[in-house]
């Protein structure tokens, strides 16, 4: 079947994407693994509405997360939690900034912050600054909510659920991909927005993987009680963690960057000792969802927990809900300045195949120039 | 019996400390872990590497690798070579157990289920509980901790320990009076909450130890935590002071006196006293300064970290 263009993946990017050409009135199909969109990253991330604050060791990232910021509160603040405190606190000990820096860098980046007393909130001693931001939180499924509704008004888009491509074969000026489900796609353009998948792709279609670690990670949903569920914490910049509302749940998402990453592969493609406890659904080149599988790895909740109790205060409590689990692949070049940049590259020009990575919600404004 | 029992719900830490200790560094991995896995529903270990120059490092990334069960180990990287107390203090920050063990030295040569038993005295009442034989080391500790006890006005005495066990009210109490410590025992010792010294007759108190790093360590901590470093000099100051005088006082009764020493004498005399009278006045006020530079400085004193590193189980390449 022809078509005029084909998207891999039905995360916010994929849908994002196939939204914008559908209203252009191109024929679209949208082919995702999962039975439903949203089922990994998009819906297991801290859900941050990222304005930058997460990144004073990488300033053009800062100033381009606060730029899109604005647009995306623009256009989805109906999946938008925003009525909580956002606090960032720089730790006393082992952090790579500290209060002035982080002070400094906000006012730099043009991005709100307003000093709050540390004693609030920590312990003594744990942490030499706190700071009153904006920033703001979305709710995935309400998010896939609205793009159900907008795509199923659409007669010239197609969802394609548990549906994956086995051959991508290109003849002359279009590409042919075959799907899991025996359908055979004809396009002039493939868009990659598979995330943890962005390589499996490259290697079914034969070009050079991107350079990428993955990081089995796990965002753990908690029930928090009064003081906390109108505030969101986050530690910063080093070993530590963050407790935030998670969308409009009611829950609130707990994630350490010493112990949110289970295991890392530093492969080209996702490579893990537990895929051979997948029961035959994971292997190196097509990465089954982490948050179904049998293998996933045991909680790190011990470890998550105790550490952000030592930072806060008792009043700030909070207990164990539930679990989610991702694949996160982070681009090798990014790890000194802690930077986040989305990639987004023409493999391909004629016929067209554009790969896209980004780390961020947010950036998927960045697409608006291949599509 | 052991084994029918419910393990402990508390969060514990295990800090040591890691310099050129290849020979020690498994074993210990193996006896503490042992130790832990089977008292602790949870603990970390965090391995101050203080810029090993030997494989101690690789030998704990292997031992990792090759353990049955999953073990929390942390590395923290110093960026240079800062001796023990500042790499065990970055260790001790990083924790974050309810309990932290620190061992100074990786060589367990006593039975490792000491240190539960440290751990459970801990639980009847004491912030600290160190462990140690029951005699000091060698004559030069025992004289160190003889003038040190004597002149710092604790009132726990602190001598050879082999580990200690600290409370997180402990650690945080440190802490606050000061974010660096710069010598652990004796602010442990001296941060006002219970301690317990645990001595046992069965630990060797026979050990290689650095004697040229632990003589500055021990100079150090005598002007730091003691009074001793300040008194000597001050009594030494007034001495001088008092000698300085009692020749002012000669010089004016044979002035006075009308004695006939050699024309000037007394003039020049006169002079010279009351000139070092003033000298070593000053020199008194100056030590007293000095005193109190040295007690705000060392509360400033900070670490260099390189890098902090959680050691996960290597993924096997397909």
């Amino acid at each position: 079947m022809k078509c005029d263009k084909v998207i891999l993946g039905a995360g916010l990017y994929g849908l994002y994407a196939a939204e914008r050409c559908g209203r252009r009135g191109e024929q679209v199909v949208v082919l995702e693994r999962d039975p439903a969109p949203f089922m990994r990253a998009t819906y297991i991330n801290q859900a941050r509405v990222h304005m930058g604050y997460h990144y004073p060791r990488s300033y053009s990232t800062a100033i381009k997360s606060a730029h899109y910021f604005e647009r995306f509160h623009r256009d989805f603040s109906f999946c938008e939690h925003t009525e909580f405190q956002q606090i960032y606190a720089t730790s006393a000990h082992f952090s790579w900034t500290n209060a002035d820096e982080f002070r400094r860098f906000c006012r730099a980046a043009g991005i709100f912050c307003e000093e709050v007393s540390a004693e609030k909130f920590f312990q003594p001693g744990m942490c030499d600054g706190a700071f009153l931001t904006r920033e703001y939180t979305y709710d995935a499924q309400i998010l896939k909510q609205y793009y159900l509704e907008q795509l199923s008004a659409l007669e010239n888009v197609q969802l394609r659920f548990s549906s994956k491509p086995e051959h991508i074969e290109k003849g002359g000026d279009i590409w042919q991909v075959t799907a899991s489900d025996g359908t055979v796609w004809e396009t002039p353009y493939l868009l990659n927005a598979t995330y943890a998948g962005v390589n499996d792709v490259h290697t079914l279609m034969g070009y050079e993987p991107f350079k990428i670690k993955y990081e089995l990670c796990e965002i753990i949903l908690c029930d928090v009680q009064a003081p906390l569920q109108n505030v969101g914490i986050t530690v910063m910049d080093g070993p530590f963690f963050s407790i935030m509302p998670f969308g409009k749940t009611g829950l609130h998402s707990l994630t350490s960057v010493t112990f949110t990453p289970h295991m890392t592969s530093y492969s080209a493609l996702p490579t893990f000792a537990c895929q051979a406890s997948s029961e035959g659904a994971c292997r190196p080149g097509s990465l089954a969802n982490c948050n179904q599988c049998p293998a996933r790895p045991a909680s790190a909740w011990p470890y998550m927990s105790q550490l952000a109790r030592a930072y806060l205060k008792e009043t700030y409590g909070f207990s164990y809900r539930k679990s989610l689990f991702s694949m996160k692949p982070i681009l090798k070049a990014s790890e000194i300045d802690d930077s986040r940049p989305t990639v987004v590259r023409v493999m391909e020009q004629t016929p067209t195949f554009v790969s896209v990575l980004s780390g961020k919600i947010n950036t998927v404004y960045d697409l608006d120039e291949v599509l | 019996m052991e084994n029918t029992q419910r393990k402990e719900s508390n969060f514990v830490s295990v800090v040591g400390y890691l310099h050129d200790s290849s020979a020690f560094v498994q074993k210990f991995l193996e006896k503490v872990t042992g130790v832990m896995q089977r008292h602790f529903d949870h603990y970390e270990v965090i391995l101050v590497d203080d810029c090993c120059r030997d494989d101690s490092v690789e030998q704990v990334r292997a031992f990792v690798s090759r353990a049955s069960q999953n073990v929390p180990v942390t590395i923290v990287t110093m960026s240079v070579w800062q001796g023990m107390e500042l790499g065990m203090n970055a260790g001790v920050d990083i924790s974050v157990g309810d309990f932290v063990f620190e061992f100074d030295s990786l060589e367990i040569d006593y039975e490792p289920e000491l240190i539960f038993q440290a751990y459970q005295k801990a639980l009847t009442g004491y912030d600290i509980v160190t462990v140690g034989p029951v005699k000091n080391r060698s004559f030069s500790s025992s004289l160190f901790y003889r003038v040190f006890n004597a002149s710092s006005g604790s009132r726990y005495p602190i001598q050879t320990d082999v580990f200690r066990v600290l409370s997180r009210r402990a650690v945080n109490r440190v802490r606050a009076v000061s974010p660096t410590p710069a010598y652990r025992k004796a602010a442990y010792a001296a941060c006002g909450l219970k301690a317990y010294s645990m001595r046992d007759e069965r630990i060797p108190h026979t050990r290689d130890v650095n004697e040229a790093l632990r003589f500055s360590l021990a100079a150090d901590s005598l002007v730091l935590y003691t009074n001793a470093g300040y008194r000597l000099s001050c009594g030494i100051a007034g001495l001088m002071l008092l000698a300085t005088l009692l020749e002012f006082v000669y010089t004016l009764v044979i002035y006075l006196g009308g004695g006939k020493p050699i024309e000037g004498w007394t003039t020049t005399m006169l002079v010279l006293t009351l000139g070092f009278f003033g000298v070593f006045l000053i020199l008194a006020v100056v030590l007293r300064y000095l005193t109190l530079l040295v007690d705000l400085v060392f509360k400033h004193q900070r670490y260099l970290v390189e890098g902090i590193e959680k050691i996960q189980k290597e993924q096997s390449d397909a």
